[in-house]
């Protein structure tokens, strides 16, 4: 069963990272998810989000999804999406075991876990 | 508006840098981010870093770690036990301030113990290249 828990408008301001981690954090801890599933995912999210501010990307919508109790991050809206540099990829692959996918404009990074 | 503290000397003669969010939209505990003081410990410079260290408030951190290499025969350690965040590029400044350690003949150590900081050094491998310590003591003694 998959489930849409979260949906976040992110619009580009390097300011708002911070206040996205907190928003997150203080869910997923509601949520009584594991602390290093939400520092991974806190992490996953700022440097995703980096690198849509330094794009210049504009506005872009965070999802967090649970997939059969698994989290996902979801990020799309630019178009086109801009290109993930290869040491964000590496990090962020690290972070969730080698997931991070890009079909048809959005990334999908997880699970978390 | 962000916002950055006038560098000048604190109640104790430290330094002071803050950076703060828009406080307009969030209460002060939330949007005070970063907060990094410097003092002097057995002719160590110590950064004391509290709060996140992400692409919002690095430039905080690259301007204590310039003020601090501006000493004379300078010797930095950067103390990030109280940072509860941080990511890539505030990585890359701490992998600036080493290199320059390296080319300008100056000492540069991390406190790092456990948490957030601790596993970003370890999952990105940098750990094994910088001068990391688990307490302030064992940095100046």
């Amino acid at each position: 069963m998959k489930d849409q828990v979260l949906r976040l408008g992110f619009h580009g301001e390097p300011a708002h990272l911070t206040i996205v981690r907190a928003f997150v954090g203080s869910v997923l801890r509601t949520l009584e998810q594991p602390e290093q599933m939400i520092a991974d995912l806190r992490l996953a999210i700022s440097e995703l989000a980096a690198v849509l501010v330094n794009s210049d990307a504009g506005e872009a919508d965070l999802e967090f999804i649970v997939d059969d109790g698994e989290f996902r991050l979801a990020v799309s809206g630019p178009d086109p999406m801009p290109s993930i540099p290869e040491e964000t990829v590496a990090l962020v692959k690290a972070l969730t075991g080698d997931r991070l996918l890009s079909p048809s404009g959005r990334w999908i990074v997880g699970p978390f876990r | 508006m962000h916002h950055q503290a006038p560098l000048g000397p604190g109640r104790n003669g430290e330094l002071r840098w803050t950076q703060h969010g828009p406080d307009d939209t969030i209460g002060p505990e939330v949007t005070e981010q970063l907060e990094i003081t410097s003092s002097e410990r057995s002719g160590w410079t110590v950064l004391t870093a509290t709060g996140e260290i992400d692409l919002a408030s690095v430039d905080y951190l690259q301007s204590a770690l310039d003020a601090a290499f501006a000493k004379v025969d300078p010797q930095v350690v950067i103390d990030l036990s109280a940072v509860s965040f941080l990511d890539s590029t505030g990585l890359r400044a701490l992998i600036g301030a080493h290199r320059r350690g390296e080319d300008e003949g100056a000492k540069v150590a991390l406190v790092v113990n456990g948490g957030p900081v601790e596993r970003l050094l370890e999952i990105t491998g940098v750990d094994a290249s910088l001068n990391i310590h688990p307490t302030l003591e064992s940095v100046t003694g």
